[in-house]
């Protein structure tokens, strides 16, 4: 962060960084993908615990209201201490979603479980034939008494074999304009009717999954916002999401392993590789810089365009920095298995693989573009207006 | 930044932007590419009028005291524009001068803002403000006598005065030098936007005690901050360059039809216009973040970082602007050009993007 820290800022960052140190198993730290719930959840609740584990909501919700210094001091100290990945669709998609758009009582039977860490979340987006249109989507609801009854199949839903709920976007209406008559909704993945089908991923680990949902009976008081309103509440989701996308932490993360990859393979003695790592340096400040505007301006402006501009930027710039990482790592690059060197494991590939996602979920960079072109610079695609 | 902040810099960009249009905007533009030497005496007194001049000095030694993101907002406007005013330098050195009491400063000072002295920095494109520049130095009697050559000097054509910050002994002096001494020569080479570099040649120059304005730590404090103001004021007219040129490109897009519709409405050419979008607002978020570390430990990191990044964006974004506008991008009636042109000069002034990443690197934050 270019920005002159106050004094209240940098206790902040010395008591994470203690804290970090304190409080994380070894075997948890500078891993490359994320580990599994028994794993990782303990470390989630010390985290909830010490009130870090939501920066950005709002305190009366339970968050850390952090501003977007903090915010950053936060990813930063996390990066260079090698913190591992936590769930992330809780805190980021849902959770501010509930506060934005949630009943009561949701807000009350939800938030809570999120921030310990009691559920986890995945998200029911895509189908097989609903990716980047998303709005193309079939799974069903049809109403009968005071429930929905789901059919249908969502697919690369992240961390879905692992998670405990579900929000999801079903058509519940009469076939009417394509983003009418979908409704956003929250599954307990216990009901009967939901079989889930791991999916192994370019990078070898089953991250996400299949969920088939059969007669699946779900509470219409577990719908969000007005049933058939859900594409409204889905896009304000998608808004956030692109940000929380956008956040510099894996950058960052990315930015140290390329140090570390250099510094181990030698790499880093050669001024080519001195100069590709400065590149590095500064396109994450790049990206850090524009996360803080972006977090500044929130709530002016049309978050659509900031949120795009921003998705792109941060997965992008994570890609060219662990392209640098593979550099450096020259013959070692497509190694399979982690190195242990200096207390740190080293991995060579699998980041790198794994961040092939980052420019596809989310809704692609092409989407994105799309979105930027229309949105922002109001170039439409000559068949139909925009928006 | 405070949305207040904000609002402050859109109002000054606002102002700028229509004093700078009354002042004949791209017709004045074209007019001065083609103008030798590139200088328009009745704009400098309007831009010397409304202060611009003096934006970094303070309000009591008769600037307008704007911050950092304030002067960048002013020349964001005036980059739009392709103002070929030496407002970047001069800014820069009035807030040099604005930190030394000697008699001279303050005449130099009042010249400045009075619009009737253009101060800018002895200092070569290619080397590292405050660098070594190749030139002998020998300490006398009568003052400090200078041998030698400053090589590519930005705004030098037209400048009536020059600071040399330089290491003297052991010292760290900054130096006035008049445009007119016998002593000094200067040669000017045009450059593609209409401006030029000037050859400084120095042949003997004594700068008498009463040409040194500041000496020892202040010195070297306010020639790192002349250098670091400078690149952010270029930094900023390269985001003024690239936003406008972008803007200009997709009113293009929108109007000039093929296969009967218009291109913007492909998404190939749709897609090469987002990209340069999100290349504009990211460097344009890296200087107002960098703005925020002017006057801090971290300032010199920061102002490479956004000189840096903005030399390579805006050449990047311009050259996909003459591409998206297709063979009539290419035509020298066609203003696009201009931008492209533009964005050579300010990136070459400003020392690209690799000699500043190197910066960058070095700088050492605290």
């Amino acid at each position: 962060m270019l920005r002159p820290e106050s004094a209240a800022e940098q206790n902040f960052r010395l008591d994470v960084r203690a804290w970090l140190a304190a409080n994380t198993p070894e075997h948890l730290r500078h891993l490359t993908f994320r580990p599994a719930p028994g794993e990782i959840m303990p470390w989630y609740r010390r985290l909830f615990e010490r009130g870090w584990i939501a920066p950005h909501w709002p305190r009366q919700h339970g968050g850390m209201g952090a501003s977007p210094a903090e915010q950053v001091i936060l990813a930063e100290e996390m990066a260079v201490f090698g913190a591992p990945d936590i769930p992330s669709q809780g805190i980021n998609q849902i959770g501010p979603l509930l506060i934005r758009f949630g009943s009561p009582a949701q807000r009350a039977l939800h938030l809570p479980l999120i921030l310990s860490g009691e559920t986890v979340w995945c998200q029911g987006y895509s189908e097989p034939g609903a990716g980047s249109d998303l709005a193309s989507l079939r799974t069903r609801a049809r109403i009968e008494g005071g429930e929905f009854i789901i059919d249908g199949h969502k697919t690369w839903t992240t961390w879905g074999q692992h998670a405990h709920w579900m929000y999801a976007l079903v058509r519940s209406g009469a076939a009417g304009r394509r983003h009418e008559g979908i409704s956003f909704v929250l599954i307990d993945l216990t009901t009967p009717g939901i079989t889930r089908r791991p999916i192994r991923n370019i990078a070898g680990d089953e991250e996400f999954c299949e969920v088939f949902l059969d007669r699946v009976r779900v509470p219409v008081a577990n719908v969000v916002g007005e049933a058939g309103a859900g594409w409204r509440v889905a896009t304000a989701l998608l808004n956030e999401e692109r940000i929380r996308i956008g956040s510099p932490l894996l950058a960052l993360k990315a930015l140290e392993r390329l140090r570390a990859v250099a510094r181990l393979t030698g790499a880093d003695a050669a001024p080519q590789m001195q100069e590709r790592i400065a590149q590095a340096e500064l396109e994450v400040e790049t990206l850090i810089a524009a996360y803080l505007e972006a977090l500044e301006q929130l709530d002016g402006g049309d978050p659509a365009s900031a949120s795009a501009c921003l998705k792109v930027l941060a997965t992008e710039t994570v890609q060219r920095v662990l392209d640098a990482a593979q550099e450096a790592a020259g013959g070692a690059r497509a190694l399979l298995r982690p190195l242990m060197a200096e207390g740190m494991r080293i991995d060579f590939s699998e980041m790198v693989l794994q961040s092939r996602r980052l420019s596809i979920y989310g809704g692609s960079n092409e989407i994105q573009r799309s979105l930027i072109a229309s949105r922002v610079l109001g170039l439409t695609d000559g068949r139909r207006k925009p928006g | 930044m405070s949305a207040a902040a904000a609002a402050e810099r859109r109002l000054i960009a606002k102002s700028a932007a229509d004093l700078l249009d009354g002042l004949g905007g791209m017709v004045r533009a074209r007019r001065l590419r083609d103008a030798w030497p590139q200088f328009d005496a009745g704009a400098w007194r309007a831009m010397a009028g409304a202060g611009w001049p003096g934006s970094l000095v303070p309000e009591d030694q008769g600037g307008a005291g704007l911050a950092p993101d304030g002067v960048c907002a002013l020349l964001e406007a005036a980059g739009g524009r392709l103002a070929p005013e030496p407002l970047a330098a001069c800014i820069a050195t009035g807030l040099a001068l604005a930190r030394s009491a000697t008699p001279r400063a303050v005449a130099l000072l009042q010249g400045l803002l009075r619009g009737e002295r253009i101060v800018v920095p002895a200092a070569s494109a290619d080397g590292a403000w405050p660098g070594e520049p190749g030139i002998d130095i020998v300490r006398s009697s009568k003052g400090i006598r200078l041998s030698g050559l400053v090589p590519r000097v930005p705004d030098a054509n037209g400048a009536s005065d020059f600071l040399l910050g330089l290491e003297v002994e052991q010292d760290f002096v900054l130096l006035h030098l008049e445009a007119s001494d016998p002593a000094l020569e200067l040669q000017a080479s045009s450059t593609v936007d209409g401006g030029s570099l000037g050859a400084l040649h120095l042949d003997g120059l004594i700068a008498d005690p009463e040409h040194t304005l500041l000496s020892g730590a202040p010195a070297r404090t306010a020639v790192a901050a002349l250098a670091d103001a400078l690149a952010l004021g270029r930094a900023a007219q390269l985001v003024g360059v690239m936003d406008e040129a972008l803007r200009i490109t997709v009113q293009y897009l929108k109007t000039r039809e093929q296969f009967g519709r218009p291109i913007g409405s492909f998404q190939a050419l749709q897609h090469r216009a987002a990209s340069a979008h999100i290349d504009t607002a990211a460097s344009r978020s890296l200087l107002y973040e960098a703005c925020k570390a002017f006057g801090t430990a971290k300032q010199r990191r920061a102002a490479a970082a956004a000189i840096a990044r903005a030399c390579a964006a805006a050449l990047r974004v311009t050259q996909d602007c003459v591409q998206l506008h297709g063979a009539i991008g290419f035509a020298d009636e066609c203003d696009i050009g201009l931008f492209l042109r533009r964005a050579m000069a300010l990136a070459g002034a400003a020392g690209g993007e690799i000699g500043n990443r190197k910066r960058y690197a070095e700088a050492v934050c605290g």
